[in-house]
């Protein structure tokens, strides 16, 4: 259905793209993920959806939950898709450049060109929304995959598309050797998800989700010992692989060097959209999890992640470690096998997917304040935790939406962060697991440190005067500051009318378990 | 009506106090005063009504704390005790108000301070009128606070600022007190309302009773001034005169006396509290009045002999005779009033020379203010046939006809003090008015009467110090006066009233009014004829051994100024080397630390060499597996995380500075 929708518009785009300007295939891309959203919301009262169809003849799985879930990240999406062209826009009324080809030299003004003069010719960039629907495509079938095979094509799919994505801009030398890393290392894992499905086949000779799930529950309750070790470790092995994928703790490494050497608004992407098709594939899929291993890896996440950040001063760094610990809490919520635990993954997930997205574009925001003469990079103008210095005094309402932001990650009470962190510890006491709930309690109060020195720093005084003044904050762009203000209402707000997203989860937790 | 008399002076006092500056100082001083007249005539109404006409009103406004079957709400009880506090506190506040327009005019915070007093008298009112002790405790925290910022009034002086934290440090010990009493009534009664708690009272043990009475009394102690706590009263005269006499005589001082006539259900059933609160309040008495005699500051004098007032008051309450206590507030209330406002016309007057040693001569010159002083010292020496000789001889008869070893110990005590106040009240008189002028020749060149606003307040204030303790005594002190009803309690096995009134020997008897006669017309004796006798008295080796002792209150300030320097030296110590030192190593300094160096030590693992990276995934790969597989005890991945916090990267962290790898 959709999937084939997606197919024919993205092989269009990449045929058209010589005689389009970049504005256009932006705000084409930006169509196709909206409409295909709307697809998706057509068919999701589907009468036979709630029990789940087949597709493909099984190959694909879909249910009411990946359903809501697709409609969920291609929205979020479509929205980190807006950034680019809505900045060139800006640019190009302000100084009316005819080079509508290079857009990502648009962004640049003409000082900054000066020194980066081999910017130009950078026709590849252009491919940026064509490389961006193909990481969609690969993250919605992902989700949906019903089989062996098509989902390690699906994380392939998803996982190369990124690796461009992180090398996107050639010319940075931050950039390439990141999106090396991130290929290498990224192989690496898929090495490690291709043992994995290869010991389960070679085991059990099946690749079917469904025959799976059936074989593990009948010999899980018949045979303890010998038969059950080679599917359990091929399991483990594959779940190793997509905790690489993620960046839960042990398997993190590659995440801050990868999240600070890229563009910001490739770091968006990576920070939100790879973890949500896995951890939704996850939830999909959860007789393939050992919920020990899960455990582990968040509390070592949790661990790792909230003190870990402590030593940074590079802000993405810093945002990396807490992506970190976040990760770790779903994967705490993830690892119990009930529906108050599917509900808490799932509110946890869209939470902090809003509250990532929200800090993400703040930090774009900001950085098109910051005077270009003085920043070292234009793709990620805010680097260090120092640059933020004094924000506050020049652009007070995006400061106040940037606290709010973090200290809603953080979980002061009354946003929406808070309610997340709640019904995951909720979840962990009511199965008795007072330990780990101990641990995020503790880790949250450390984690709030790192948050509430970035607050601090933006609120102090601004003592080397590096940023445009008041012109420089009208120079926002409209549509993104809509959408931050309508993001961080909506941090803030949750409170006094959360029904519809709780009710809405709860019925799909619901109709996964009980259908 | 009954709310009206409480919030009115509230607000008068925001008027006053926030708009004070659109107001203006007369606008602010017309406002709070109006009030507050408009308030002491409806409380002259709810008098008649509830008081005259027996008819007990009970305001519940609404719920305040409600947690299970702990129930308080913002309750108002007029009974009849209530509305006999109301008379002294509100038309006292109205008079004192109407006396400061006069006696503040000059002032540049002229609207701070109306502010300031109506704040007072709304807080009082609430202290008076709750019906239970939370309420209770809402008013005494805010008299509290009131005194404080009046006793500061003049925050440039330092004077005035040291005794307002004196007054209010000595205030929170006395709060500390009352708030066990109130922990305690909630633990053992489960509530906070009067007519619960006193309704239980006589079901409880006489311990627990004993121990919440006494908790009681410390807050008693502290608000009215007893021996042990009192330090602060006679500091707080540094404040404005209208306050002294509003405040620090006639109302705050009675709250703690209010309260233990309020709470005498509970008293009653308790003896050894009783007993207690009886050698106490005797003890001051006397401690009181003998300081008085030898100091030297007007206002002081007056202070002290509050202070020895406050303890008769202590004691009559031991003895169990509320009514008396009370009929004794009023009447004190008047003419103690009467004193502050007529010496604070004296002051006014002699250019605010206080020094009682550097006046004289002034009954000529002031011939209004000798007169209503004249009036006040004598009723504040009881004698025969004014307002405090009723009131005053009842107290010290009633403690003989106690028939106990305490009841004679406060007879005599109280006796011996009375002697002492008619000594230093006609010291006083002598010294200010009869003596030759010993002041500078510019105060009596500039001497004036007091303005008519002032004067008002003193004319009435004397017609009530003469004829209101006769007129009243058979309202409240009365045999078989059925004015009090259920409003306060006394045990039937201590009714003495009877004893003290008719069966006592005509020597005892009359003693007390012998003693106050002799010393007064003994003292102007010895003061006109021969002075050469007192001072060689206070120059022998005996008489400056007492001088010095009583000059310095019994050395109570040296003392407790030893005291308190200990304890703030051990508080250093351990603030110093348990607060500070060891809890701030191992708790907040020492965490952050830790924490700062772990994520040191592991963000240095980072290397962003590749080939480490990925030995590293590898390594947490096979450990992974490991774990899951073939470890079954949780502890061990215990020890595995806590290794991460005890590794030191120096042993095995590679620099690479690579240029492409970084």
């Amino acid at each position: 259905m959709l999937l084939l929708g997606i197919i024919t518009l993205v092989m269009t785009i990449p045929l058209a793209s010589t005689y389009l300007s970049t504005i256009l295939i932006h705000r084409i891309a930006f169509l196709v993920l909206l409409f295909s959203g709307l697809l998706t919301y057509n068919t999701l009262y589907v009468t036979p959806l709630s029990s789940g169809i087949g597709i493909l003849g099984g190959l694909f799985q879909t249910t009411l939950l990946s359903h809501s879930l697709e409609i969920f990240i291609l929205i979020l999406g479509s929205i980190i898709l807006l950034i680019t062209p809505s900045d060139e826009k800006i640019k190009d009324l302000n100084k009316t450049t005819t080079n509508m080809f290079n857009y990502w030299d648009n962004l640049v003004s003409n000082s900054v060109k000066k020194f980066l003069p081999i910017v130009k010719n950078n026709t590849q960039l252009i491919d940026y929304p064509l490389i961006v629907l193909f990481t969609t495509l690969g993250m919605i079938s992902l989700i949906s995959s019903s089989d062996l095979i098509i989902m390690f094509l699906s994380i392939e799919t998803q996982s190369f598309a990124l690796y461009i994505l992180a090398t996107m801009n050639r010319n940075s030398e931050s950039a390439v050797a990141a999106g090396l890393k991130y290929f290498l290392l990224g192989g690496l894992s898929s090495c490690f998800i291709l043992l994995g499905s290869s010991l389960i086949y070679s085991y059990t000779g099946l690749t079917n989700f469904e025959s799976l799930n059936i074989l593990q529950s009948v010999i899980g309750q018949s045979f303890e010992e010998n038969s059950y070790n080679y599917l359990a470790i091929g399991t483990l092995i594959l779940t190793i692989g997509l905790l690489f994928k993620i960046g839960a703790a042990p398997l993190h490494s590659w995440a801050p060097d990868v999240y600070d050497g890229v563009p910001t608004i490739v770091t968006t992407w990576l920070t939100i959209m790879p973890k949500l098709s896995i951890l939704i594939f996850f939830i999909m899929n959860n007789f393939l999890i050992d919920s020990n291993l899960l455990m582990i890896s968040a509390l070592l996440s949790l661990l790792l992640g909230s003190i870990t950040g402590l030593a940074q001063y590079k802000i993405k760094r810093l945002l990396a470690y807490s992506t970190i610990s976040h990760v770790g809490l779903i994967l705490l919520a993830l690892s119990y096998d009930t529906i108050n635990g599917l509900e808490s993954t799932l509110f946890y997930i869209t939470q902090y997917s809003i509250t990532s997205l929200n800090i993400f574009l703040i930090l774009i925001l900001l950085g098109n304040t910051l005077d270009k003469n003085s920043i070292t990079s234009i793709y990620s103008p805010i680097q260090y935790i120092s640059q933020l210095r004094g924000k506050f005094y020049y652009n007070p309402a995006l400061s106040i939406a940037f606290s709010l932001s973090l200290f809603s990650m953080s979980g002061i009470p009354p946003l929406i962060g808070f309610f997340g962190k709640y019904f995951v510890i909720n979840t962990a006491l009511m199965n008795g697991n007072y330990f780990l709930s101990l641990v995020i309690v503790i880790t949250s109060v450390i984690s709030t440190v790192y948050y509430l020195q970035i607050i601090k720093t933006l609120f102090l005084p601004d003592t080397n005067n590096n940023t445009i003044s008041i012109s420089g904050s009208n120079n926002l762009s409209p549509i993104l500051v809509y959408i931050v203000a309508i993001l961080t209402l909506f941090i803030i707000f949750f409170m006094i009318y959360p029904t519809p997203i709780l009710n809405s989860i709860h019925m799909i937790a619901t109709t996964q378990y009980y259908c | 009506m009954y709310l009206a008399i409480i919030l009115i002076p509230l607000l008068g006092s925001i008027f006053s106090g926030m708009f004070g500056r659109k107001l203006g100082a007369q606008g602010s001083q017309f406002i709070t005063t109006f009030g507050l007249i408009f308030t002491c005539l409806l409380s002259f109404t709810a008098f008649y009504e509830v008081g005259l006409n027996h008819s007990p009103v009970s305001v519940d406004l609404f719920s305040w704390i409600d947690s299970e079957y702990f129930l308080v709400s913002w309750g108002f009880t007029f009974d009849s005790l209530t509305v006999s506090m109301l008379i002294p506190i509100v038309f006292i506040s109205s008079l004192v108000h109407m006396y400061s327009i006069s006696y503040m005019g000059g002032d540049p915070h002229t609207q701070r301070f109306f502010s300031y007093l109506s704040a007072f008298t709304f807080c009082m009112l609430l202290l008076v009128c709750g019906d239970n002790l939370l309420v209770l405790f809402v008013g005494w925290e805010g008299v509290g606070v009131c005194s404080y910022l009046l006793i500061s009034f003049w925050f440039t002086r330092i004077a005035a600022t040291k005794s307002a934290i004196q007054a209010i440090v000595t205030n929170k010990v006395g709060d500390w007190g009352m708030s066990i009493a109130l922990f305690a009534i909630i633990f053992v009664f489960g509530n906070l309302d009067y007519s619960s708690i006193f309704s239980l009272a006589p079901y409880i043990n006489t311990d627990i009773l004993t121990f919440i009475s006494l908790c009681i009394l410390i807050g008693v102690m502290a608000k009215s001034a007893q021996l042990g706590l009192h330090a602060w009263l006679p500091t707080a005269m540094e404040g404005p005169t209208p306050v002294s006499a509003l405040i620090h005589s006639a109302t705050m001082v009675t709250a703690g006396i209010f309260l233990m006539i309020r709470t005498s259900p509970l008293l009653e059933y308790s003896s050894t509290a009783l007993i207690v609160i009886t050698c106490l309040g005797s003890l001051s008495a006397f401690v009181f009045a003998s300081i008085g005699l030898v100091q030297n500051d007007l206002k002081r004098i007056i202070a002290y002999s509050t202070a020895s007032q406050l303890g008769y008051l202590g004691a009559v309450c031991g003895l169990s005779q509320y009514n008396i206590a009370f009929y004794h507030i009023i009447n004190h209330a008047f003419f103690k009033a009467l004193l502050f406002l007529a010496a604070g016309s004296v002051i006014h007057a002699m250019a605010d020379e206080q020094d009682v040693r550097r006046m004289g001569g002034l009954a000529k010159l002031l011939p209004f203010t000798f007169v209503v002083m004249f009036i006040a010292a004598l009723s504040n020496i009881a004698f025969p046939f004014l307002s405090g000789f009723y009131s005053k001889e009842i107290i010290i008869l009633s403690g003989y006809s106690q028939y106990s070893f305490h009841g004679s110990f406060a007879y005599w005590m109280t006796t011996f003090a009375a002697l002492f106040t008619s000594i230093y009240t006609t010291r006083l008189l002598y010294l200010t008015f009869f003596s030759i002028p010993n002041g500078p020749r510019n105060n009596y060149e500039n001497t004036h009467e007091a303005p008519f606003f002032m004067a008002i307040p003193l004319g009435i204030l004397a017609i009530l110090s003469v004829v209101f303790g006769y007129l009243s005594k058979d309202l409240f002190i009365g045999i078989g006066t059925d004015f009090f009803a259920n409003a306060l309690f006394i045990h039937p096995n201590h009714i003495i009233i009877v004893d003290a009134e008719f069966a006592l020997p005509l020597f005892i008897k009359l003693l007390p009014s012998i003693l106050t006669i002799c010393g007064f017309i003994g003292t102007l004796l010895f003061y006109e004829f021969v002075p050469n006798i007192l001072v060689e008295i206070k120059l022998s080796k005996f008489g400056r051994m007492l001088y010095t002792f009583l000059n310095q209150k019994y050395f109570f300030d040296l003392v407790y100024s030893r005291l308190i320097g200990l304890v703030l030296n051990i508080g250093y110590m351990t603030h110093k080397v348990i607060d500070r030192g060891t809890l701030e190593l191992i708790g907040p300094t020492g965490l952050t630390n830790l924490f700062n160096n772990t994520s040191k030590n592991i963000a240095s693992l980072d290397s962003g060499y590749i080939p480490n990276l990925a030995l590293y995934i590898i390594l947490s790969v096979i450990t992974l597996t490991g774990a899951i597989l073939y470890l079954d005890d949780a502890r061990l991945l215990l020890i595995f995380i806590s290794t991460l916090f005890l590794l030191n990267s120096r042993h095995f962290t590679t620099k690479t500075n690579s240029p492409l790898f970084y």
